[in-house]
């Protein structure tokens, strides 16, 4: 079904393409990599998203200028992103290493994007640029609840955390499933950060789906089997689609 | 309740930080000379803060105390660069906002037969990731000569800021209180009359957010521009970051280059951010 | 000015049937009001006559003409809405001349309307200021000022009073009858509120599950209800209902409830007797039922106080008896204690009987 090309001749090869695709070895790794990067990425910007509104919901002197400045990194584009966190991680002139030295810390510099870590540290940093979305998607939520529910609860005697899983929770539900399907879809999407901070590397460390694709289809120029890594890709992306449509409208029955 | 604020403002300092340092610390570099920048370990504040590399991206030689330093090779792409991604957002932005207002209107307000397959394939749109996309785009755009174009850029960056926009306006629409409209019927207006006297100035401060949104993703876009215009006369700032990385490294040029990007987006967030933060967020698909 | 008429209207939202071949014949210059509780099909009725919804079936007629056609800005109706829906980025005045502008009027006839209008409400000084920076009653005026400044055929109202504090409410009602009268323009006007409805209207239509229940002038509406519902729903407090049967007697017949019997005059039970055996339900008054510390008549109850409600000028008992409680409603120096034993006297020329199952009255 799928017509796909070489070079400058096109020869028909079927399914070909899709089979060199799932068999290339490197395709469990590329896999791999592009869950764990989407999987630590998610969480942690859901969680730094959910304190960061639950404080910005509360009401405090400087709340304005913290909306602002929270606000920022999102502000910043996606390969500025990876630029900035590159010059903070790098092991030669970095701000890590420089503040680990100076405190003592640590001897002498030392790579912090090993082979082992580096993508967590690029989720890391994925992270910083996505949270304020997500915020500002759990603070809308949160604005919407009536404060007559915590007064409720405080005088029947709930304490803190049991006000947040009883009151809070099931009122921003529809915000949490939107942001948890949108930080999942976007970071398995995700291109910019990869090629700007880490080139796939070291090694093929950080080689996401997405950047395979663009290795295969840019640099090795085999479109076809770009093409093909791009359904694959798609497919996986959709999964996620789907499942947050799923949950969606189970809500309503 | 001493307890609670103090962890509060614990917080907010630390959420404060989190967010300001990096971009400080691209800043910080930006304001330092090649041998001070790139001294090991690095200076935390600026040390002898100089505009120098901030000249040097637009092309002027500077007298430092080391010496006349050149200006950076890439100053001609930062110069189009900046002026080319002027001229891919704004028009994308007009664009934008003249389809996604009238079609999240339409979406938010009425019920109609095809309205939630319309709004899944708006969101569905989302699914596709913009490395696979562009590889048509690529192929159909050479044959239509609009490679290496601005115009080919607006075309493809209204494809991703549509269907976002449009997202958001639908749940903005849907909030917006229904009586005024009817009341502006009554009064004798026809339906367009209405929409254009009564909807959206009562829908103003969400337009203006959107309208913003949708600059910052059309600035911002960083993909479509390196493949589609990378190296030519029409690429826009962001493929400029890159080249400047792996083609020549030249760090300082990188670093206020760097910041050069981020002002828009900061000026942006900083004096609209009122208006961003009224956007309601409703799910479309249930309304 | 005009005589509207409402023919066979149908609407169905989903599975709910709202309206229900409604028929309703208002009269020119008529304060004509629609009465129901809530869900009763009152405002999508005043919608589908403003043409801000359609209707599956039926037409409306103004006059002569058939409006259905006609969209919303064509049909010379002006409507005030519950929640007055002022334009927020005008200021009154813009707010009330807009359907002048948008018609084009020339400005000096503009200013005219509106000097005239605002004087009429009492609104001239805020003109220049915003819906915002209004009062609640102050808005509503505004929304009436943009309603009257047209000089419509027909004013169409949807609980206009609703948002407003009772006591302003009260002068509201003076007020908004006076403005009818002066203006001589037919109005039809929505509420659940009963006693808008008896204080307001020239005619009334009791509304109850998308169909019209009965049609009158509000004092006949109480007097004569046409059905238990209307019975029911008009009247503070609400009339008193007890399940009862007929009896035959020698010359005449009771009526005979589990609790009790009396004797009815002649005349009823002969009415009353055309429709048995069904089963029967008697309705009386609160106003109706006489409160003593001693039995006064041969057919006197003996009740236990169970409630009381002072209200001032009267009080309101509320008694039982065998599982049943009444209210009655005493001088306000008849002073008697919870759980004291004392008699009630029925008037029996008040008594109306309803038949159980259609819920029609029988008189």
């Amino acid at each position: 079904m799928k017509v796909d090309f070489y070079a400058k001749t096109t020869t028909f090869v079927g399914f070909g393409n899709y089979w060199d695709a799932i068999t290339n070895p490197m395709m469990p790794r590329y896999l791999y990599v592009t869950l764990r990067f989407t999987f630590e990425s998610t969480v942690i910007s859901f969680l730094l998203a959910l304190g960061t509104s639950l404080l910005l919901n509360e009401s405090f002197k400087a709340r304005a200028i913290l909306r602002v400045v929270v606000l920022l990194p999102w502000a910043v584009s996606e390969y500025a992103t990876a630029t900035i966190w590159r010059y903070i991680y790098s092991s030669e002139i970095g701000m890590i290493n420089a503040f680990l030295f100076r405190l003592g810390i640590i001897p002498r510099y030392v790579n912090i994007l090993t082979a082992a870590h580096a993508i967590d540290f690029v989720a890391i940093a994925y992270a910083w640029h996505f949270m304020p979305l997500i915020a500002f998607f759990l603070l809308a939520g949160l604005q919407t609840i009536p404060e007559d529910y915590y007064k409720a609860a405080k005088i029947d005697g709930a304490g803190a955390v049991r006000r947040f899983v009883n009151i809070t929770l099931p009122h921003i539900r529809y915000a949490v499933l939107i942001g948890l399907i949108l930080a999942t879809m976007e970071a398995a999407r995700a291109f910019d950060i990869i090629f700007m901070l880490t080139s796939g590397g070291p090694g093929s460390a950080t080689s996401t789906m997405t950047y395979d694709i663009y290795l295969t289809t840019f640099a090795e120029l085999n479109l076809g089997l770009g093409a093909a890594k791009s359904y694959l890709l798609i497919i996986l992306v959709l999964a996620f689609a789907v499942m947050y449509f799923q949950a969606l409208t189970r809500k309503e029955r | 309740m001493n307890q609670r604020r103090f962890l509060v403002y614990i917080c907010a300092v630390l959420l404060f930080v989190w967010s300001i340092v990096p971009i400080y610390w691209v800043m910080n570099q930006s304001l330092m000379l090649g041998s001070d920048a790139l001294y090991v370990p690095a200076y935390f504040f600026p040390k002898d803060p100089t505009l120098a590399n901030y000249y040097r991206i637009f092309g002027y030689s500077v007298e430092t105390k080391y010496g006349t330093i050149r200006p950076s090779g890439f100053a001609p792409q930062v110069m189009k660069g900046m002026i080319n991604s002027l001229l891919v957002s704004i028009p994308v932005t007009l664009i934008t906002m003249a389809v996604a207002t009238p079609v999240g209107y339409a979406l938010g307000r009425y019920k109609f037969r095809s309205k939630n397959l319309l709004v899944m394939l708006l969101l569905g749109s989302r699914a596709l990731p913009p490395v696979a996309i562009v590889i048509p785009y690529f192929y159909l755009y050479q044959f239509l000569g609009l490679i290496n174009t601005v115009q080919g850029l607006i075309i493809i960056y209204t494809s991703i800021t549509i269907p976002i926009i449009t997202w958001v306006l639908i749940g903005f629409f849907a909030t917006l209180p229904k009586d005024m409209e009817l009341a502006a019927r009554m009064d004798g207006c026809g339906r367009f009359t209405a929409l254009r006297r009564i909807v959206i100035p009562m829908a103003s401060s969400g337009l203006a957010a959107s309208a913003i949104l949708a600059f910052l993703l059309s600035w911002n876009e960083f993909l479509y521009s390196m493949i589609l215009t990378a190296g030519s006369t029409a690429q826009t700032l962001p493929p400029v970051l890159p080249a400047m990385l792996f083609m020549q490294f030249d760090a300082t040029a990188l670093f206020s280059a760097t910041v050069l990007t981020l002002i828009p987006p900061i000026f942006v967030a900083l004096f609209f951010q009122k208006y961003i933060l009224q956007l309601k967020l409703v799910d479309p698909v249930t309304v | 000015m005009v005589e509207v008429k409402i023919e066979n209207i149908s609407k169905k939202f989903g599975d709910l049937q709202a309206l229900h071949e409604v028929n309703l014949d208002i009269k020119d210059k008529e304060f004509f009001v629609l009465l129901g509780p809530s869900g009763c099909g009152k405002t999508t009725l005043l919608n589908i006559i403003g043409g801000l919804e359609k209707q599956d079936a039926g037409s409306i007629y103004l006059g002569d003409t058939c409006i259905d056609r006609l969209p919303p800005e064509k049909r010379d109706m002006a409507m005030v809405f519950q929640s007055y829906a002022l334009y927020p980025h005008m200021n009154a005045e813009e707010n009330i001349t807009f359907s002048l502008r948008i018609k084009k009027t020339p400005k000096t006839e503009i200013q005219t309307r509106l000097k005239e209008t605002s004087e009429m409400l009492g609104i001239s000084k805020l003109v220049k200021r915003r819906p915002s920076q209004l009062s609640g009653g102050e808005r509503q005026r505004v929304a009436l000022g943009r309603a009257i400044i047209r000089k419509p055929r027909l004013f169409l109202m949807d609980e206009p009073l609703s948002n407003i504090d009772a006591k302003l409410r009260v002068g509201m009602r003076v007020e908004l009858t006076r403005l009818q009268k002066k203006l001589q323009t037919t109005t039809i006007y929505v509420t659940h509120d009963q006693t808008e409805a008896m204080t307001m209207a020239d005619r009334v239509a009791i509304m109850h599950s998308g169909k019209v229940m009965q049609v009158d002038k509000p004092l006949d509406v109480y007097q004569k209800p046409n059905n238990i519902f209307v019975a029911g729903f008009i009247g503070t407090p609400p009339m008193n209902f007890l399940d009862c049967n007929l009896e035959d007697r020698k010359d005449g017949g009771s009526l005979k409830t589990d609790a009790f019997s009396f004797d009815l005059p002649s005349d009823m039970y002969n009415l009353a007797r055309k429709v048995t055996p069904s089963p029967l339900i008697m309705g009386i008054r609160a106003e109706n039922i006489s409160v003593s510390e001693s039995k006064k008549n041969k057919d006197d109850i003996q009740t236990e106080v169970y409630a009381i409600e002072p209200l001032g000028s009267e009080i309101i008992y509320t008694l039982s008896f065998d599982n049943h409680l009444v209210k009655a409603k005493a001088p306000p120096n008849l002073l008697l204690d919870i759980e004291s034993k004392v008699w009630i006297s029925i008037d029996k020329t008040a008594i109306r009987l309803f038949d159980k199952e259609t819920g029609k009255s029988i008189f």
